[in-house]
């Protein structure tokens, strides 16, 4: 990844969005795109996972979708679309 | 006669421990070097060559018992085969982001179905944060 690309602190309202049909959709989606490219970096804090579970499981969808929507931020999350960082990370 | 016990431990290019248990009369000092503890071994299993059978038999034996996430002694990994293998680790995830890696990611973004349900995430994330 080039070291010059801007880096972005990604809220989990917006890495919903993602997984949900609503308002500003599909720019969270351009930014993931992006992200994906590697054009820019995001970064996410850890409790963005737990956050992101508790956002999808209380939006009334069926736990199948549930999985399929974790089981792709677990995708773009590994392949540093998306990085996560905890306290003690570096 | 009490037992004694040799006060040296063998190394050997399989990890095995060998102590010596040898009954000796009260009163008598005996101090087994590792070399003759080795010695003696070699004859006694040259002697008896059923007992390594029946060693590697119990070997087998007890590892199945405690399943293969225990490894024996006989399939220790040495430290450069665990260096080896952490590199190995590393040239995978580098490999994540190689271009055909990045062009599957983005495909599996680009179809993947948002769920259809009446809700605003940044509300219901509020809500979360405000409540628990």
């Amino acid at each position: 990844m080039d070291n010059n690309n801007k880096l972005y602190v990604v809220d989990t309202s917006v890495t919903a969005k993602l997984f949900l049909v609503e308002e500003q959709s599909e720019e969270a989606k351009q930014i993931y795109r992006q992200a994906t490219r590697q054009e820019i970096m995001l970064l996410a804090p850890e409790l963005t996972c737990y956050e992101l579970i508790s956002v999808l499981t209380q939006a009334d969808m069926p736990l199948s979708e549930v999985k399929e929507h974790l089981l792709l931020f677990e995708k773009l999350v590994k392949d540093e679309a998306a990085k996560t960082k905890g306290p003690g990370s570096n | 006669m009490s037992l004694m016990k040799t006060k040296e431990s063998l190394s050997t290019a399989n990890s095995v421990r060998v102590t010596l248990d040898v009954p000796v009369p009260d009163n008598i000092h005996f101090h087994f070097s590792s070399r003759e503890v080795q010695t003696a071994f070699g004859h006694f299993l040259l002697e008896n060559p059923h007992i390594m059978g029946l060693v590697f038999e119990n070997l087998t034996k007890h590892r199945q018992e405690i399943g293969q996430s225990q490894i024996s002694p006989w399939t220790r990994i040495s430290k450069a085969q665990k260096v080896l293998a952490s590199l190995s680790d590393l040239a995978d995830d580098d490999s994540e982001s190689s271009p055909r890696n990045i062009q599957q990611t983005l495909e599996l973004l680009e179809n993947h179905k948002p769920s259809r349900v009446k809700v605003n995430s940044t509300q219901l994330l509020r809500d979360i944060r405000d409540n628990g």
